[in-house]
């Protein structure tokens, strides 16, 4: 009964959040700014003790960002994890049936808002890694190894402290290609159990741990860390800093990082305070996780922001097997660029050889804003005040757009489709062979519920931003490009694993 | 140069006609030394053709098309000698083998170690359970009590037949499925002939045998103790049955057998008309993909076969005068092997004029992925975790002659190759699945409650999917969902949401469904029968080429020659195709209609293992009047149908029954010769959407129950304590759709995630055309906007 009341008001909680969200409107940069001094995230909340990441602390939120009632409602949530806590201990584990299992925690009432998540194809039976590695969001892992077979290496993991009776996490999976296929065929699991090969009896629990540690990487690395903490709110920090409200990169950019700031602070709390979310769903404890934070941020490379330069560095395209969510990325990216490069010729134009690089090069604002981004970022924006050109900077501010819109919906929002079907691709791996526990389940389907809160569209129309009437047009051709993506898209069958225009957001603001 | 000019050449050419093709090749392979022509290289070529030396007779006609390159004939020849080689058509697959009178009569072999023991009965229902059960019971007594007399009184006063044609097409759908009720009664209680003797076992079994451990939970190898009390009833080894009365077979011999002759039948009512460059043109069926085509021949491995013909024992079929083959092939008669004799038939001393033998299980069982026998099935499992032997990169493992290696490998090709790979990797996928359920559980157990299940899964398949795929008719639809799920579960459920066996099972077979609930075999024991393989003769399914290509767009793209894909070509072309490329080509290309003048070209020249020529179109007709099915008129009468009056009440089609008169002849008697498989084909007044028409319909009404009904293993024994709740689950989830994408999720941004049935076109479009879909216009589950493909549906996350 007691489960039942808990489970019941953690999920009228979440519905409630989603409820009354609503999208953010983006006014234009406010004339008067304060400057942000990013301090180590141990300061700015002190629940949570990582010195190396920086971040806005709260006081400097700035003003037309801040939200009093969803600070209000996050430090409520915070509050009640101690009071009342979504977990219980000793429940029996979920159903072993996916589907039963899903219906039991997502519920009608979370129903009423958001459809439930749609299995993948590669998990209709024990989960496909090849295709994984090609197909939707675990895609960004696979790099090539120097003897030319394939590799999802997340070995690291198994270096923090998991929960007890749990498998440690950190697994190196090896593919090899397959030339009939055109597809990647997983031949070597090693785990900290060692090492399985297809038909070893060990092969199905070290694909749940590789998937585990997939799964958990993406969730806290990825996407909370790197497009949360590092990217957006770096990128956020700069432009707010560095680039004046009439400056066009400020209007260019205003839409992509507003909101950014005052967002962190909330979810950050909620999630990976003593007792949130991170650390009750995942199998690290909070020391673990802390240390993964501490320790990943210097792993932090601005590349991961660009399909095309990604894909080349990890050797993946044009290598004898089909790259699908790695095309479909692509895709995506091109508008952005090309925008990016229409955008900047307005105000950089090419009045002779090396015109439009000189010009960036005499903005002291962008040269400004470089400096901050590369002091920020642990091994910086690979473009910098001395080499600055038009080419790099336009590449640079589309792989900025990529971050809050790509790269932040691929490993947030769209994991919906993959994360919950825990009984193929479990958050934990117990010892003792169970599945997760209901109330482990619970909050994970909770949680990825609130991922999916209502935000501002990509497509929707910024051109309010331009300072005048070409960069306008240029806002509103990058609307049709992606309109006209997104037709050539849906002309085709749609798949779990494609990323389309439609559904990303602008940013990445809860 | 004329050959018969040249003493030489003379003396060779009749050598080839006297089929004594060594003298032949000694003699060509000097001539062609002494004076090197084009001729003496395409004699040479066809004498190597005729002794099944393939590559030697494709270098022979290359040459002879070098030097003369504008010779139709031999560039066909050319095509065929290459297949013929890339195939190793030579081979014979499987080895010769032949039936043994004691080896047929012989007790069930089951081993101590074939079958794992019966694990102790789950707890029984709780009071909840209990209550499910009576009421289920009792409802499905009361219906079962009605529904009897409301289908036997509405069939009675209303009829179901008009002058020569059924009628229930014509009628709303809920009389339509009751008259359909109704004709299958009839077919059940006056069509279900046996070929044994009155009072002896299937397979001449002595009495009172008794059941070995495990029989009562698992199928045996060779499909013996499924009937408890009836050992071989339904198992490999044992003969076909009849759907006639005794009376009406008539195995046909002599002048009888070949009149009117079988190869002019072929040549006038079966051939292909030629396109503009004389290439054969198939009228397609729109409305289906070649996966269908292949599925049908699948599921016939797991339940028919006559094993081997004689070779040296042949029915001679003269050539007409003005056949092609003659100067092609240089001879005047087409030799077709016998039918294996039934070695147990005790000739004059039983009813039956002619028995034969079904070398595989007649059972639903999977026997084509399994084997018929236990040293099959053990050679084929890999003895770990339950799971099939496949290769590493997951394709079939071969055999030593380069064949994929499975249950049965008869008439193989790369159709064959790409469903039973599915279902190899369908049964190690839930062989996983249980391991992880039950982790304790040995090998022997995983493989053979998996078995269980796979043989249920392509049941379910074949019943809800590929029946209304090539019938789509909503009634039909309705009626074999009827059959499986039961009408209160279609109604009520969608979906996936239906069970097999309904939390409150209606205990009646036609509201419940047939299987989960008793079995009933209408007073017969079961078998296949000899009317069942007649009607199953579909070649016309079959294109001329294979369209092969990448599902992404890349790789190779090839139009392969049928001929090519036969045997070893198979796993030639699955090193060249991954599978999903194969599963991707056949659902975008279409089977042909069954219909007259739509038979495959490539299988009226077909090369087979001891006979370089041989048209199957020919033999189609040959082995029902050898074995002794009723020509059409008769066929009809024995199932309770109407017979024709004249060609005319067949069809529309002038040309066809002008065509029919020449062959067998115009007087109104004549239409008794009309021969089973033309009379079918030529059937242009079909149930509305159905790709085949009524007379092969009755036996299929018949038999589509029951395949399932006499099955004890989707009857009594569909249970928890036999398939495990996990395994009933599994069977509830499972369609073809899943089972492809579960193996090759590559294939989920292709066409086949836009449509509901995968044995559809794979049309990725986002409207979806009745013509090509028009299940579609009858799916419940598809009120709004039925057009519009289920890929396009919900574009986006969420």
């Amino acid at each position: 009964m007691i489960w039942f009341i808990r489970k019941w008001f953690w999920n009228f909680l979440g519905w409630v959040k989603i409820t009354l969200n609503k999208p953010l409107d983006i006014p234009l940069p406010p004339e008067t700014r304060r400057s942000i001094v990013p301090v180590p995230l141990g300061s700015a909340i002190p629940a949570i003790p990582i010195k190396g990441i920086l971040v806005c602390p709260p006081d400097q939120i700035p003003p037309d960002e801040r939200s009093r009632s969803k600070t209000l409602v996050y430090k409520l949530q915070v509050w009640l994890y101690d009071a009342f806590s979504p977990m219980q201990a000793g429940l029996p584990p979920v159903d072993a049936d996916g589907e039963r299992a899903l219906k039991n925690a997502f519920t009608w009432l979370h129903r009423t808002r958001f459809n439930p998540p749609e299995m993948p194809a590669e998990y209709l039976g024990s989960p496909d890694l090849g295709s994984l590695a090609v197909r939707g969001p675990y895609a960004c892992y696979t790099e090539r190894c120097e003897d030319g077979s394939y590799q999802w290496d997340l070995m690291q993991l198994a270096r923090y402290a998991h929960h007890e009776g749990l498998h440690k996490l950190g697994a190196k999976v090896l593919f090899r290609i397959d030339p009939t296929r055109r597809a990647l065929q997983a031949y070597r699991i090693d785990t900290t159990l060692g090492c399985a090969e297809p038909g070893d009896a060990g092969w199905e629990r070290a694909k749940k741990i590789a998937l585990a540690s997939a799964t958990t990487h993406l969730s806290l690395v990825r996407h909370f860390n790197g497009v949360h903490l590092i990217g957006g709110a770096y990128l956020a920090i700069a432009t707010r800093n560095q680039l004046p409200p009439t400056h066009p990169l400020c209007r260019l950019l205003w839409p992509y990082m507003f909101g950014t700031l005052q967002s962190n602070d909330i979810v950050t709390r909620g999630q990976m305070v003593r007792g949130g979310e991170f650390e009750t769903i995942f199998s690290f404890t909070f020391e673990g996780m802390c240390q993964l934070y501490e320790d990943s941020r210097h792993d932090y490379r601005v590349i991961v922001n660009d399909p095309h330069d990604d894909a080349r560095a990890r050797q993946v395209l044009a290598q004898g097997f089909d790259t699908p969510t790695e095309d479909n990325l692509r895709a995506l990216f091109e508008p952005m660029h090309a925008f990016a490069r229409n955008y900047l010729q307005i105000y950089y134009p090419e009045s002779g050889p090396g015109g439009a690089t000189r010009a960036i090069r005499n903005d002291a604002s962008v040269l400004a804003w470089l400096d901050e981004l590369n002091a920020l970022l642990p091994h910086g924006v690979d473009v910098s005040r001395a080499d600055v050109t038009f080419d790099n900077l336009a590449r640079l501010l589309a792989r900025w757009i990529y971050l809050v819109t790509v790269q932040h919906e691929i490993l947030g929002s769209f994991v919906w489709n993959y994360q919950l079907w825990t009984q193929r691709q479990p958050v934990r791996v117990y010892q003792n062979g169970q599945r997760e526990p209901l109330d482990v389940y619970q909050r994970l389907v909770n949680a990825n519920y609130n991922l999916n809160v209502t935000r501002r569209a990509l497509m929707h129309d910024f051109s309010y931003m331009a300072l005048d009437a070409p960069a306008k047009a240029a806002m509103e051709k990058f609307t049709r490009d992606l309109t006209a993506l997104q037709a050539r898209m849906e002309a085709e069958p749609r798949a779990v694993w494609k990323m389309y225009p439609k559904t990303l957001k602008v940013n990445i603001n809860a | 140069m004329n050959p018969s000019d040249d003493q030489s050449m003379a003396q060779a050419m009749q050598a080839l006609e006297q089929r004594d093709f060594a003298r032949a090749i000694d003699l060509l392979q000097s001539e062609l030394a002494r004076q090197p022509g084009a001729a003496a290289h395409a004699t040479l070529a066809l004498a190597f053709f005729q002794s099944e030396q393939y590559a030697l007779a494709s270098q022979h006609y290359a040459s002879a098309l070098q030097l003369e390159p504008q010779r139709p004939q031999w560039e066909a020849m050319l095509a065929l000698a290459s297949a013929n080689a890339t195939a190793s058509i030579h081979v014979h697959v499987p080895e010769l083998r032949y039936f043994d009178r004691d080896t047929l009569l012989a007790r069930p072999a089951v081993g101590q170690r074939d079958l794992p023991g019966p694990l102790p009965a789950r707890p029984g229902p709780g009071l909840l359970g209990q209550w499910r059960i009576a009421l289920g019971d009792g409802l499905g007594e009361a219906i079962t009590a009605v529904m009897h007399v409301v289908t036997t009184t509405f069939g009675r006063l209303a009829g179901y037949r008009d002058a020569v044609w059924t009628n229930w097409y014509h009628r709303p759908q809920a009389l339509g499925i009751l008259t359909l009720a109704y004709m299958r009664d009839r077919l059940n209680a006056d069509n279900l002939g046996t070929s044994y003797p009155q009072g002896a076992l299937v397979g001449f079994q002595p009495q009172g045998q008794v059941p070995p451990p495990g029989v009562t939970h698992f199928r045996t190898a060779d499909g013996s103790w499924n009937n408890l009390a009836d050992p071989k009833e339904g198992a490999a080894g044992t003969r076909f049955l009849r759907n006639v009365e005794h009376t009406a077979i008539r195995p046909e011999t002599g002048t009888q057998l070949l009149t009117p002759n079988p190869r002019e039948i072929s040549l006038k009512l079966f051939s292909r008309g030629n396109g503009p460059t004389g290439a054969a043109v198939m009228h397609e069926v729109p409305f289906l993909n070649m996966i269908a085509g292949a599925w049908i021949q699948f599921m016939n491995g797991d339940w028919i076969n006559h094993g081997e013909i004689h070779y040296k024992d042949a029915i001679e079929v003269p050539l007409p005068d003005d056949d092609p083959a003659r100067t092609r092939y240089w001879q005047t008669k087409m030799f077709i092997g016998k039918t294996q004799a039934d070695p147990t038939h005790m000739s004059g001393r039983e009813v039956a004029a002619r028995t034969s033998i079904n070398e595989v299980t007649h059972w639903w069982d999977g026997s084509q992925i399994y084997g018929s026998d236990q040293a099959t099935q053990n050679r084929l499992r890999s003895m770990v975790g339950g799971r099939l032997t496949l290769q590493e990169d997951g394709r079939l493992p071969l055999d030593g002659k380069g064949v994929e290696d499975t249950g049965f490998t008869r008439n193989w090709w790369v159709g064959l190759s790409m469903l039973h790979t599915l279902f190899v990797r369908e049964h190690n996928a839930i062989c996983d699945h249980l391991a992880q359920a039950y982790p304790d559980w040995d090998d022997n157990r995983l493989f053979n409650v998996a078995r269980l299940i796979n043989a249920a899964v392509m049941a379910k398949i074949h019943t809800v999917e590929w029946t209304p795929a090539i019938l789509p008719n909503p009634s039909l639809a309705f009626g074999v969902n009827m059959n499986w799920y039961g009408a209160f579960t279609n109604m009520l459920r969608k979906g996936k949401a239906r069970k097999t066996v309904a939390d409150i099972n209606v205990r009646n077979p036609e509201m419940g469904g047939v299987v989960g609930n008793p079995v009933d075999k209408h007073g017969r024991g079961f078998g296949l029968t000899e009317e069942f393989v007649e009607i199953y003769r579909l070649h016309s399914l079959l294109p001329e080429t294979l369209a092969l290509r990448s599902f992404s767009g890349g790789g190779a793209h090839e139009t392969v020659p049928f001929h090519a894909t036969r045997q070893s070509g198979s796993s030639k072309i699955t090193g060249r195709f991954s599978i999903a490329d194969l599963f991707f080509s056949f659902g975008n290309q279409h089977p042909g209609a069954l219909v007259l003048n739509n038979y495959p070209r490539f299988m009226q020249e077909l090369s087979i293992p001891g006979n370089p020529f041989f048209d199957m179109g020919t033999v189609d007709i040959v082995r029902a009047r050898e074995r002794g099915v009723p020509r059409y008129n008769e066929f009809r009468r024995q199932l309770g149908l109407n017979p024709i009056r004249m060609f005319e009440d067949l069809t529309d089609s002038a040309e066809h029954v002008a065509k029919l008169k020449e062959v067998y002849g115009s007087d109104p008697a004549d239409v008794e010769k009309l021969d089973l498989l033309v009379g079918t084909l030529a059937e242009g007044r079909r149930p509305t959407g159905f790709g085949f028409g009524e007379t092969m319909f009755s036996i299929f009404l018949l038999n589509a129950t029951r395949r399932l009904q006499a099955d004890r293993f989707f009857t009594d024994c569909y249970n928890e304590d036999v398939y495990t709740p996990e395994g009933l689950h599994w069977i509830d989830l499972v369609d073809l759709k899943t089972v492809i994408l579960r193996h090759y999720p590559e294939l989920a941004a292709t066409g086949l995630t836009n449509i509901r049935n995968a044995f559809e076109p794979w049309d990725a479009d986002e409207t979806l055309s009745p013509e090509r879909h028009p299940l579609r216009g009858c799916d419940p589950e598809l009120k709004i906007d039925p057009w519009r493909g289920e890929a396009h549906r919900n574009p986006g996350r969420g």
